[in-house]
């Protein structure tokens, strides 16, 4: 539940808003190894950090700036959690 | 039982000189019973708790005069998990609120009760409101709130009704309460959605930034449920050593449960003081004796919660902590009965049927994945699938878990993972081209909306 750190990091993961997602498929042509496409076309991330100086961090920010939706980006890695902003609630 | 009154100078100690006695009481305990905590009081018949009466049986509870520090150490020492199904702890998200104070913090009282079988909050908000409210103060008090949001459902009018009018009797408090009509869908009740809806957008999940963060018009948002709520105005007047009394503890305090399905009366809430098997539960309250014979399954923690085998919740120890272990969660505390003889695999496609419905239809896996999962259950229900359909169902939940901007397709997933687990005598039984209906008797069924 922390707020990302305000410094600067040297890794990195993917953040998909699944509300965004189109399912235009960009993504998962421009960083294949973090990023694949489930059966209806939507993109499903790699919760795995990326760091700099590595080439899939290079390829990850490609996905980020191709995405028509604006649906991805890159967050300080380690993420606080994954997945909904506060576990549980719907009810 | 009644609680012992404070003085006022006893308020500004906050701690209980005296503390109510420990409960001699039942493992649970009805509106107006002996040892209820939430649910003490005048019963029933005598209608909602007014002001006067309430501070009369409570003591006066000037949340003003507490430390917001000291107010968040007792919650900690509490060790509070919110009673709106994620469970998550209730100080951890004060803590995050009350840190970002200054950016004018939002407090909301989750009191929307989505699931369409609970009634715990609804029975809150009929009888004791200001409990609620009380407790809606003290969480303002200590993350530094000014305004405080009561999101409730019209549609529950006697609910709705009740809190407008004990919010009538508080003009004069401190705080400046909005009662808001939640729209009717079952994710509006998430917390992101909540906030968004706030801020003036459709009341649709959102991923990104907790809502103790960036909530309501961007401002620090902590949303909790309806009971969550009126436990920290008890926390606050008598302490949290007198609190952990109940329950256990890896989920303390008291809880509420709504009973419903094949039970002598659906509907009741009771208060949980201890941890009871369901078999306790419904044999021990003469209103929850199961009417027919023993269960063929009961559904624990809402409509996405968890199936679990009738002999196996009957002498399951059902608390928040214990529960838990099994890898069940009591969520937002329905604990649903499925008569023998009915299908559970034919009720679980009705149920997934309506929660598909129920999705705002923001995120593809969500909005395609589970009408296809229903597809995929009402085609087993009505002995139409394949050992391969079965599968590919297998693999469509797969593929939705975890996906989407809120828990709800996940909370679909688990609903049904547990029938074909729960249910594997009946799936094939299905297999072998048997075909059912859903139970409709002695089972709360949603009414699907057909588009």
């Amino acid at each position: 539940m922390a707020t990302p750190p305000a410094t600067t990091t040297s890794s990195w993961s993917l953040h998909l808003d699944g509300a965004r997602c189109d399912g235009h498929g960009i993504c998962a042509v421009c960083c294949p190894e973090r990023i694949y496409l489930d059966a209806w076309g939507y993109a499903v991330t790699s919760p795995s950090p990326l760091h700099e100086g590595e080439r899939s961090l290079a390829r990850a920010r490609r996905a980020v700036a191709a995405c028509p939706a604006g649906a991805l980006a890159l967050v300080p890695s380690p993420r606080s959690r994954r997945g909904p902003a506060l576990p549980g609630a719907v009810a | 039982m009644s609680y012992p009154l404070l003085s006022g100078d006893q308020a500004v100690e906050h701690r209980p000189l005296a503390a109510p006695p420990p409960a001699p009481a039942p493992a649970s305990g009805r509106l107006g019973g002996a040892g209820t905590r939430l649910l003490a009081g005048p019963p029933p018949e005598a209608g909602w708790e007014r002001l006067a009466d309430h501070m009369a049986r409570l003591g006066a509870l000037d949340v003003r005069r507490y430390d917001p520090a000291d107010l968040r150490s007792m919650v900690s020492e509490s060790g509070l998990l919110g009673r709106g199904g994620g469970q998550f702890p209730t100080a951890a998200k004060l803590g995050t609120v009350a840190s970002r104070g200054d950016l004018g913090p939002v407090v909301v009282v989750n009191a929307s009760e989505g699931e369409p079988a609970s009634r715990k909050d609804s029975v809150l908000l009929e009888y004791r409101p200001h409990l609620v409210l009380d407790g809606a103060e003290v969480a303002a008090r200590t993350v530094g709130a000014t305004e405080v949001v009561v999101y409730a459902h019209r549609a529950r009018r006697r609910a709705f009704g009740t809190v407008a009018e004990a919010l009538d009797e508080r003009r004069s408090g401190p705080y400046h309460f909005r009662l808001v009509d939640a729209p009717p869908r079952y994710v509006a009740g998430e917390s992101s959605a909540i906030a968004s809806f706030l801020s003036g957008t459709g009341a649709l999940p959102r991923g990104g930034a907790p809502v103790a963060v960036y909530g309501a018009r961007g401002r620090p948002t902590l949303v909790d449920n309806a009971e969550t709520v009126a436990h920290l105005a008890l926390i606050a007047r008598f302490g949290p050593a007198w609190w952990r009394q109940a329950g256990d503890d890896r989920a303390p305090g008291p809880t509420l449960v709504t009973l419903a399905g094949e039970v002598a009366s659906p509907g009741t809430v009771l208060e949980l003081l201890r941890p009871v098997s369901v078999g306790g539960l419904l044999g021990a309250t003469g209103s929850g004796a199961v009417t027919g014979p023993a269960p063929r399954a009961v559904l624990l923690g809402g409509y996405e919660g968890t199936w679990v085998d009738g002999p196996a919740a009957m002498a399951m120890p059902l608390a928040r902590g214990a529960a838990a272990l099994g890898g069940v969660r009591l969520g937002c505390g329905l604990v649903a009965v499925l008569a023998e003889g009915a299908c559970g695999i034919a009720t679980t496609a009705r149920l997934a049927r309506w929660l598909a419905g129920e999705s705002a239809g923001q995120c593809g896996p969500c909005r395609i994945g589970l009408p296809a999962i229903a597809d995929g259950l009402e085609t087993l229900a009505t002995g139409r699938s394949t050992k391969s359909d079965l599968r590919h169902l297998w693999r469509l939940t797969a593929q939705v878990r975890g996906r989407g901007a809120c828990g709800h397709p996940s909370g679909v997933v688990g609903l049904v993972e547990s029938a074909l687990e729960t249910f594997s005598v009946e799936v094939r039984e299905h297999l072998r081209g048997a075909a059912c209906l859903p139970a409709t008797r002695g089972f709360p069924l949603p009414v699907v909306r057909r588009p």
